[in-house]
């Protein structure tokens, strides 16, 4: 590391980071940027070809200019404990994110940046609300070596963590590596596939009327031909339209994992997770093992239908904020990988519970959160739709009684599947309707617990037991009260008698 | 700094028990401050709903209809804080501190003292005429007061935030 005390610049290339910021926040507040901009051209004389030159050029002029000033404004300083960073053109910025509030550094890079072997790191400081810092197009032997600082600093301030070993080994052999075929998995699987859809359907509407009138012509005109080919021809069209658009949108999904997770690989090395992937951007996450607050494994259909799972590690996160920064994820594991997984994660406590969902030793709940569940959920349902339902198709309307017996049938299932069971430390939850969901926490990392019983409950010696995290909450209903109470007491003599550091 | 390593068995029946524990009861007045913000709720209501009727135009209910009404809505409202405040609690131990509440559902909260990240007292306007205050903790994770104890007797929630304050401090681990 170069002189600590003086402030610096990043390199030059670093405009290309504060371009690239700029425009996101063009995008986010569209309206507000490019009202001045088209006053401007609809004043200016000339066809439209001329029009839409200069408008492109002025852009352009105008977000180099910014992003040059904001490279030249931008200074950093590493201090004794912390980093401090100026920045701002209009309005200056003034940065001081001590190491100690840093819980990972991430790191970002580009095509371009890996010509010139820079990166754009992140401070995850999580926790606190503030935006986070940045130090755009950094070496990234800068990186490691601040990231090695900021980690031997903590180090020494907490005498409990465990030691690390000194100068942790460079290449740690990777955990998992995902290949084109799990991007297709990835692809499919996730949701964005759907929120394509949302997306594009907005931005279809802002372009205006004009497209509109131009697709809407276009479809008429399809339609006339589809209606030579008769109602058969025709529905075989329609058919092949629908499956070529979702065709288009799991090839766009797939293409999106690809972008993300190229060449994904894991490795803990140390006490250090870290993930490295993408296919133009590369992006580096990071997570000290120590600030893992709970595990979570769930799939959805399609994951279910590949035997797969996606796994996240979450750290400590002001509820108000969940961003998605605050867990390290996984998109596609087997679940002998999970278990693998928190059971390292852990080490060495936690050694007798696995992220399992076969695993026969699972608690149920009382059988009364069924009937309980079912009502609380279709009543009010069948209060709001009942009555018009009866003045709208009389009799028919006991169409609806079919609510509650689907509601039951689902509910039934979900208490099925609902399960917990708990070492020494730590204790696994089971959920799902669908596929399966699991989560694993520490004792000893619980901030708060709450009993709570309904009158109702109290006469079955029921309780519902919720257990507070730094990550979220974990709730096991409808459980006699006695074991709430028991696993209550056990947690807090876990969390009163630990002298670990919970993050 | 590192305290020597121990590891003595436990028995799970002689872990403390929240259960046994005393609870102390909140503040007499706090019935009657909740009381008095519950009507001041209802008064703004009423005024509404009889200041509407009483307009020539509006002939929608006739005005002791409104009355009845109003006085079902109030009874209850006044009724609840009595029983509400009567299944309050609070207890403090010597590594946590534990507060109960709600009428229909029964609710127990233990917050550690080395989870706590914050405390703060605040008094109300109706606070400062009974003198009473409430304690608010925070513990990571959560968003709005954690655990928001109203109606302590005002010197009682200083003590204890003090007697906090001190122990997250004492229970140096890692921040």
């Amino acid at each position: 590391m170069k002189k600590a005390d003086e402030w610096r610049r990043t390199s030059p290339l670093a405009v290309l980071f504060f371009l690239g910021r700029f425009l996101k926040g063009l995008t986010k507040n569209a309206f507000q940027t490019l009202a001045p901009l088209a006053a401007l051209l609809v004043t200016f004389q000339g066809s439209i070809l001329d029009k839409l030159l200069v408008g492109v050029a002025a852009a352009a002029v105008l977000s180099i200019t910014i992003s040059v000033l904001g490279y030249l404004f931008f200074r950093f300083k590493i201090g004794e404990d912390s980093v401090l960073i100026r920045e701002g053109i209009f309005t200056k910025k003034q940065l001081d994110i001590k190491f100690d509030r840093i819980q990972g550094v991430d790191t970002e890079q580009n095509v371009v940046y890996r010509w010139f072997n820079l990166v754009n790191i992140r401070f995850d400081t999580a926790g606190s609300s503030e935006s986070e810092g940045y130090l755009p197009a950094v070496t990234s032997e800068f990186a490691e070596d601040l990231q090695d600082r900021i980690d031997g600093r903590r180090q020494s301030i907490s005498a409990d963590s465990e030691p690390e070993t000194e100068g942790s080994v460079p290449e740690a052999s990777p955990m998992l590596t995902l290949g084109w075929r799990d991007m297709v998995k990835i692809g499919l699987a996730d949701r964005r596939a759907l929120i394509i859809f949302a997306v594009i359907g907005p931005f279809l509407e802002q372009l205006g009327d004009g497209a509109d009138r131009i697709i809407t012509a276009y479809a008429e005109s399809a339609f006339d031909r589809v209606s030579e080919f008769g109602f058969a021809g025709g529905s075989l069209i329609v058919l092949a339209v629908i499956l070529s658009i979702a065709l288009l949108l799991a090839l766009g999904s797939i293409g999106a994992a690809v972008l993300r997770y190229h060449n994904f690989v894991l490795t803990l090395d140390g006490t250090k997770l870290r993930s490295a992937g993408g296919l133009l951007t590369r992006h580096q996450v990071s997570m000290n093992v120590g600030k893992v607050q709970r595990i979570k494994m769930s799939q959805g259909i399609v994951l279910r239908w590949f035997g797969r799972f996606r796994l996240s590690a979450q750290q400590a996160s002001s509820s108000d904020n969940q961003k998605e920064s605050n867990s390290f994820k996984v998109p596609l594991v087997t679940q002998e990988f999970g278990e693998a997984f928190s059971r390292e994660v852990f080490a060495p406590e936690a050694l007798n519970v696995s992220l399992n969902p076969e695993f026969e030793s699972f608690t149920h709940i009382s059988r009364r959160y069924i009937v309980s569940r079912t009502l609380m959920i279709s009543l009010p349902i069948l209060a709001i739709l009942g009555t018009p339902a009866t003045f709208a198709a009389g009799p028919f309307a006991a169409v609806l009684l079919v609510i509650p017996v689907l509601v039951f049938l689902a509910t039934r299932r979900y208490w099925r599947r609902f399960g917990y069971y708990h070492d020494n430390d730590a204790l696994v939850r089971r959920t799902g309707l669908i596929g399966y969901s699991l989560q694993v926490f520490l004792f000893r990392k619980v901030q708060r617990v709450t009993v709570t019983q309904s009158w109702l409950q109290e006469r079955k010696e029921l309780a519902g037991l919720k257990i507070f995290l730094a990550s979220g909450s974990v709730r096991i209903p409808f459980m006699p009260i006695e074991d709430a109470n028991r696993l209550r007491d056990y947690i807090l003599y876990k969390v009163e008698s630990s002298r670990k550091a919970w993050h | 700094m590192t305290p020597m390593f121990e590891n003595p068995e436990i028995s799970l029946d002689e872990l403390p028990r929240v259960e046994s524990v005393s609870w102390q009861p909140m503040d007499d007045s706090l019935a009657l401050q909740l009381v008095i913000q519950q009507l001041f709720v209802v008064a703004i209501i009423a005024a509404v709903s009889i200041g509407t009727s009483l307009h020539p135009n509006v002939t929608f209910l006739p005005l002791w209809l409104h009355l009845l009404i109003l006085v079902a809505i109030t009874i209850p409202l006044v009724v609840w804080p009595y029983y509400s405040v009567k299944k309050r609690g609070i207890a403090v131990r010597d590594k946590d501190v534990l507060y109960k509440s709600g009428l229909v559902v029964n609710r127990v909260t233990a917050i550690p003292f080395n989870r706590i990240q914050h405390v703060e007292t605040k008094q109300g306007p109706l606070d400062r005429q009974f003198g009473t205050a409430s304690l608010q903790i925070f513990t990571a994770g959560g968003s709005k007061g954690d655990l928001d104890i109203a109606g302590m007797e005002r010197d009682r929630a200083e003590s204890l935030r003090s007697m906090i304050l001190k122990r997250i401090g004492s229970s140096v681990e890692e921040s």
